[in-house]
C-alpha cells in the first residue's frame, strides 16, 4: 500500500500536466477549481537569475493540520497510515466556508463557490489503497512525482539532494520530512519557492473555531478572498470562470 | 456508528486506516476498515468503532490504442473507453517515444474531443459580406450539397481562369496530394517556410536528400549546446524526458536565449544572447575549432570534406569579432568552443523555431553552422548526436492505387508565393510570409478559389493582409474540428473528426531510434455528423467530375497493403497486445551519407551550385532597435498550448488562459510599468494590447508574447477575447525581398522585426 508522494522540483518543467490529468479526473469541481496547481517563481538579478516551478497542492501535514483545527463543521481529518497518512475533506460535510484556505500555510485548499465545497488533493487515496498510484505521478512526464511508502520515499529524496548538492546545487533539500506528508526535493531554499519554514508548521498557525456554520461562512469571505489572492501570481492560476 | 455514514467516507478528526485490511483490497472494488481513534480527555485513545468505506465499483474499462494527433511528436496512446466515453488517455508503454507518458496537451485530448463548440455539420454562409466581426450567417446544409457548392465554385475558377487559380492552405497528405495533382494548380500552400525549412536547405545540401532528421540522441550526450533549443519547457514529452538523463548522466548543458526558460534555468550556464546574433557565437565557436584542431580526427577525415575551405572561410570570425556583436565576451565563447569539442558525445540539438529556425534573416546560416559543428565533433548519426531518419520503407500511395497516365494535367510552375523561385526547397509545400502580396496584387495571376485545412487565420504572418487577400477569393471551404477565425472567413465548412474518432497508421519519424509503427483505433464512433479527411477531399473530387482518381481507393487497404509490405497486416495489427509494429534493432550511424560524395560536405557545394553562400559566412539580421521600435521581439510558446488550435479546451484553458507580454522588471521600473498593466505593443504592420507581465530572466532589451492567442471567433467560446496574436504584428516579406535575401530555405523571418511599447 502507497500512502505518499515526492516531488522532485528539480525535474519539474512546468507544465502542470499533473494539473490537467487532476482535473481531469476530479471534474465535479466547478471551471478553475483546481486540488493542485503550479506556481512559477524566479530569483536573482539579471543575468544572475533562477526559475523554478512548484507543484502546489495540499502537503497533507501530519499530525495537527492548521485546516483541521479551524473546520467549524468537523469535516477534515487526519488519516493515519503507517506508511504515511493524509488529510481528507469529508464533502458531505464540508460547508465550503473557505477557513482552511485561510488557515493552510500553502495555499493549498480552493472553495468551489458554484458547489459551496472546499476542494484539494485528496492523494488520490482510493488508488492508494488498491496499489495504485496518483493520477499526477502517472501523467508526470519526466517522472518528478512518485508515489510511495514514507520511509522509501525520504531515503529516496535524500539521494537525490547528495546528487543535486554533488552537481553543485548546495542548497538543495529535502522539504516535509519532518511536518508534512507530501515531500518535495527543492533546488533552493524553500523560501524561494514560497514555502513556509518547516519549523513553523506544528501546530502554530491558530485560528478561531467557530462553532456554527453561519460564523464560519462570515469569516470566510475575509480569509477566502485572502487565500485566493495569493495564487494570483501564479501563472497557471489566472483563469476565468465560465459565465 | 450509524448506517448512513457508511459509504460516504465520514471521519473523526483522527482516524487511521487498518492496515489489516490491506489484503482485501487487492481486487478492483472492495472495502477497508477505517478506525476511528479518540482520545478521551486523558489523552488514551479510545479504539472507537470502525467505519466500512465501500469503494465505488470499477466502471469496466476498454482500452484502444492510438497516437496523438497534437504534434509531430505522434506520441503512442492507449484511450481508456467508459460506457462509450473516453475517460482517460496515457501513454503507450510499447512506444519507443512515449515510454508510457504523453505531454500535458495529449492528456487534454480527452477534453477536446468533447468540447460542446466543435463543428457539427456541413455549413454554407448566407451573408456574402466577410471579415473580422461580420457573422458569416452560417446555416446547416447536408454534405452533398456542401461537397457539390464546392466542386462547382472550384470547377468555375478552374475552367474561367485556369487551375493555377485554386490554391490549396494544407500540410500534405496522399488523398489531397493526388487531388491537387488532377486539379493542376501548383499551388499547395504548407507552413514549412516558417517552421523548418530553414533546417531542410542547409541539411539537403551538406548531409543529404531527405527530410532532416528529427531525433536527438540526448540522454547520451555528454555536452548539450542549445541555441534556443528549448523543447523541455514546451514540454516535448520525449525530449524533456532525455534532458533530465542526459543531466542525471552527467552532461553539462549551455543554453543561449535572450530569455530563461526552464530548459537554460536547469542548465549548468545560461547565456543571454542578444537576439538574432547566434550566427556570430557559433562561426567563432568553428573558427576555434578548426584552428585549434579540436575537431574529432577520425570523424572529419572519414566522413566529412571541405575542412580546408571551411577553415579560409572563417578566418575572420575570431571570439574577439563575436564578442562585439553578441555582447558575449570573447572568453566564454572560447571556452564553451573548446568544452563543445572536448566533452564528447557533444549535441547541439535543434529543433523548429530556435536560433536556426526561420525566426531572423540568418536563421538558415545558423542551421548551416549546426551540421558543421556537430560534424565537426562526429555527432552526426552517432551516439549521443542527431540521427538520421529511421522510417520504415513502404510502398506510397501512387504504389498501392496507380495513376493513370492522363489523370494529371501539366502542371504550371509560376506559383502565387514565389515557391518555385526558391531551387533547393521541395516542391508542393509554401510560403506563408508571402502569399498575401501575391492574392492581393494577382501576380503572377489571379487566383479565384481556396481550400483550406486546418490553418487558422492567426497563423499567418500579417493577419490583417491575410484577412484582405482571403476576402479576394470567390469561394473559400475549410475543413477543420473548430469553428476557428478562418472559418468565420468561409463560404463552405466542412467538420472533421477529433482523431480518437478515425484510424490509420501513425509511422514514427520523430526521436525515432529504430522503425516503429502505431495502431491507431477509433476509440468512439463519431460524435457529430462529420468525415474523414479522405473522405472529403474524395467527395470534393467527385463533384468535381474528378472521382475516378479515387476509384478503388480506401484507407483500410492503403494501411493494410503498406503493413504488408512490412510482414505484417492490418488485422495482425489490431490483434496485437501493444499496437505497435517495431524493427528493434541495435543502433549503427551511417558510414555514407546521401551527397555526391557520399561524405557530409561542408563546403556545401550544391549551395554554390544554386546560386547560394557555400559556406555560413556572416550576415546579420534584417531589422535592429531603433529609435522609434526600440524592443526585440520575441515569441514563445506555452507548454500546455498547441498553436492557435488549443485555446478552446477547458483543460488548457484552467492552466493558461491569456498571454501576457513578457517584459523585464528592470525596464518595466524605468519605464513604470507594473505588473499587470495594460500595453500597446506596436510594430510597422500592427498593434496588440496585453497585460504586462514582469520577468527577471529576460533581457532588457526583449519583449516577449506566447503565441496562440486573440482568438475573436464567436463561436469559440473559450477562447474568444483571451490575449492577443502575435500574428498582427509580424511583418509578411514581399516575394522580391525574400529572394534578395538569397535564403536557400525562404525563411519566414518570423521575428526579425522590432517594436515599441507604451502604456495603454
Amino acid at each position: 500500500m502507497k500512502y505518499t508522494m515526492l516531488i522532485d522540483q528539480s525535474r519539474c518543467i512546468g507544465c502542470a500536466a499533473c494539473t490537467l490529468e487532476c482535473k481531469n479526473q476530479y471534474d465535479e469541481a466547478s471551471f478553475g477549481v483546481l486540488r493542485t496547481r503550479m506556481a512559477r517563481y524566479e530569483k536573482g538579478e539579471f543575468p544572475n537569475n533562477v526559475l523554478r516551478y512548484r507543484k502546489n497542492a495540499c502537503m497533507h501535514c501530519l499530525e495537527e493540520a492548521a485546516c483541521i483545527g479551524v473546520c467549524p463543521v468537523d469535516a477534515i481529518s487526519y488519516v493515519k497510515h503507517e506508511n504515511g497518512g493524509m488529510v481528507l475533506i469529508d464533502r458531505d460535510t464540508c460547508i465550503g466556508c473557505g477557513l482552511c484556505v485561510g488557515a493552510c500555510p500553502f495555499d493549498a485548499p480552493m472553495v468551489d463557490e458554484e458547489r459551496v465545497k472546499a476542494e484539494k488533493c485528496s492523494l488520490c487515496f482510493e488508488r492508494g489503497l488498491k496499489g495504485d498510484e496518483t493520477y499526477c505521478s502517472e501523467a508526470c512526464p519526466t517522472g518528478a512525482i512518485t508515489f510511495g511508502e514514507r520511509d522509501e520515499l525520504i531515503s529516496k529524496g535524500e539521494a537525490r539532494v547528495s546528487a543535486l548538492i554533488d552537481k553543485g546545487r548546495d542548497q538543495a533539500n529535502l522539504y516535509g520530512a519532518e511536518g508534512t506528508g507530501v515531500l518535495i526535493v527543492l533546488d533552493y531554499d524553500p523560501a524561494d519557492y514560497e514555502l513556509p519554514d518547516e519549523s513553523t508548521l506544528a501546530g502554530n498557525i491558530s485560528l478561531p473555531k467557530f462553532a456554527s456554520a453561519a460564523g464560519g461562512l462570515t469569516v470566510m469571505a475575509a480569509l477566502g478572498g485572502l487565500g485566493l489572492s495569493c495564487f494570483r501570481k501564479i501563472r497557471t492560476d489566472r483563469t476565468d470562470k465560465v459565465e | 456508528m450509524s448506517e448512513e455514514k457508511k459509504k460516504k467516507l465520514s471521519f473523526s478528526r483522527r482516524a487511521f486506516l487498518k492496515a489489516t485490511a490491506a489484503s482485501a483490497l487487492a481486487g478492483a472494488a472492495g472495502s477497508f476498515l477505517l478506525g476511528c481513534d479518540q482520545e478521551d480527555e486523558n489523552g488514551v485513545a479510545d479504539p472507537g468503532d470502525d467505519v466500512e468505506y465501500t469503494f465505488p465499483p470499477e466502471p469496466e474499462v476498454a482500452t484502444k490504442f492510438n497516437w496523438c494527433g497534437t504534434c509531430g511528436a505522434n506520441c503512442g496512446m492507449v484511450a481508456h473507453v467508459v460506457d462509450g466515453k473516453v475517460v482517460r488517455l496515457k501513454g503507450s508503454p510499447a512506444d519507443q517515444v512515449a515510454q508510457g507518458k504523453l505531454c500535458v496537451k495529449g492528456y487534454g485530448n480527452v477534453k477536446q474531443l468533447y468540447d460542446p463548440d466543435r463543428l457539427k455539420f456541413p455549413m454554407k454562409r448566407t451573408n456574402p459580406e466577410k471579415g473580422p466581426g461580420v457573422d458569416p450567417g452560417f446555416v446547416q446544409i447536408t454534405w452533398d450539397e456542401a461537397l457539390e457548392l464546392a466542386g462547382d465554385a472550384y470547377n468555375k475558377a478552374i475552367e474561367e481562369h485556369g487551375p493555377q487559380s485554386m490554391v490549396i492552405f494544407s500540410r500534405g497528405q496522399d488523398w489531397l496530394n493526388r487531388w491537387q495533382r488532377a486539379i493542376g494548380t501548383p499551388n499547395r500552400l504548407g507552413h514549412h517556410s516558417i517552421c523548418f525549412t530553414t533546417y531542410d536547405a542547409p541539411w539537403n545540401a551538406c548531409v543529404g536528400r531527405g527530410q532532416r532528421p528529427w531525433t536527438l540522441d540526448l540522454a547520451n550526450a555528454k555536452y548539450i549546446l542549445s541555441f534556443g533549443w528549448d523543447m523541455p519547457s514546451k514540454a516535448k514529452n520525449n525530449q524533456a524526458r532525455e534532458y533530465f538523463k542526459a543531466l542525471e548522466n552527467g552532461a553539462k548543458a549551455v543554453v543561449i536565449d535572450p530569455r530563461l526558460t526552464i530548459t537554460g534555468s536547469l542548465a549548468d550556464e545560461w547565456i543571454p544572447i542578444k537576439p538574432g546574433t547566434d550566427l556570430a557565437f557559433c562561426l567563432a565557436m568553428i573558427n576555434i575549432i578548426v584552428n585549434e584542431e579540436l575537431y574529432d580526427k577520425d570523424f572529419v577525415e572519414n566522413y566529412t570534406e571541405g575542412l580546408d575551405k571551411l577553415k579560409e572561410g572563417v578566418q575572420d570570425y575570431t571570439p574577439e569579432w563575436a564578442a562585439e556583436i553578441t555582447e558575449i565576451d570573447a572568453d566564454t565563447i572560447e571556452r564553451i568552443a573548446k568544452e563543445f569539442a572536448n566533452t564528447r558525445p557533444a549535441l547541439i540539438p535543434n529543433h523548429k523555431r530556435d536560433a536556426g529556425g526561420p525566426n531572423h534573416a540568418n536563421g538558415w546560416r545558423v542551421a548551416f553552422c549546426m551540421v558543421i559543428l556537430n560534424s565537426l565533433v562526429g555527432s552526426l548519426d552517432r551516439e549521443g548526436g542527431q540521427i538520421m531518419q529511421k522510417t520504415p520503407s513502404m510502398p506510397g500511395f501512387d504504389a498501392i492505387f496507380p495513376p493513370e497516365d492522363d489523370w494529371f494535367p501539366e502542371m504550371p510552375k509560376e506559383r502565387i508565393d514565389g515557391y518555385e523561385k526558391h531551387p533547393l526547397l521541395r516542391h508542393g509545400t509554401g510560403d506563408f510570409a508571402t502569399f498575401a502580396d501575391g492574392i492581393i496584387n494577382e501576380d503572377p495571376y489571379p487566383v479565384k478559389a481556396a481550400f483550406f485545412r486546418k490553418y487558422n487565420l492567426l497563423a499567418f504572418p500579417n493577419t490583417a493582409k491575410a484577412v484582405e487577400a482571403f476576402k479576394k477569393f470567390d469561394f473559400m471551404a475549410v475543413a477543420d474540428i473548430y469553428p476557428s477565425e478562418l472559418v468565420q472567413l468561409a463560404d463552405v465548412v466542412f467538420p472533421e473528426p477529433h482523431f480518437l474518432e478515425t484510424s490509420g497508421l501513425g509511422v514514427r519519424s520523430y526521436q525515432a531510434m529504430y522503425p516503429q509503427i502505431h495502431l491507431r483505433q477509433a476509440a468512439v464512433d463519431t460524435i457529430y455528423d462529420t468525415r474523414g479527411f479522405g473522405g472529403i477531399v474524395t467527395g470534393i473530387a467527385q463533384a468535381m467530375g474528378l472521382g475516378h482518381i479515387f476509384e478503388d481507393v480506401s484507407g483500410g487497404k492503403f494501411n493494410d497493403e503498406r503493413l504488408k509490405a512490412l510482414g505484417s497486416s492490418w488485422d495482425e495489427l489490431v490483434a496485437s497486445e501493444d499496437g505497435v509494429w517495431s524493427d528493434e534493432k541495435p543502433f549503427k550511424g551511417a558510414e555514407e551519407f546521401n551527397t555526391d560524395s557520399g561524405k557530409i560536405e561542408l563546403y556545401a557545394n550544391k549551395l554554390e551550385a544554386n546560386g547560394y553562400d557555400p559556406l555560413p559566412y556572416w550576415q546579420p539580421r534584417r531589422e535592429l532597435p531603433s529609435d522609434e521600435y526600440p524592443f526585440y521581439f520575441l515569441i514563445s510558446r506555452p507548454p500546455m498550448h498547441k498553436m492557435t488550435e488549443s485555446q478552446n479546451n477547458e483543460l488548457f484553458m484552467q492552466l493558461y488562459s491569456e498571454n501576457t507580454v513578457m517584459i523585464s522588471e528592470a525596464k518595466a521600473q524605468e519605464m513604470g510599468i507594473s505588473d499587470g498593466d495594460e500595453l500597446i505593443v506596436e510594430s510597422r504592420v500592427g498593434k496588440i494590447q496585453l497585460k504586462a507581465e514582469l520577468v527577471k530572466g529576460m533581457r532588457p532589451d526583449c519583449v516577449c508574447v506566447e503565441h496562440g492567442f486573440g482568438h475573436w471567433s464567436p463561436d469559440l467560446s473559450l477562447a474568444q477575447g483571451k490575449g492577443a496574436n502575435d500574428g498582427d504584428l509580424i511583418p509578411d516579406v514581399p516575394i522580391d525581398e525574400m529572394l534578395a535575401l538569397k535564403c536557400p530555405g525562404a525563411n519566414g523571418l518570423m521575428n526579425d522585426f522590432c517594436v515599441k511599447v507604451s502604456k495603454a
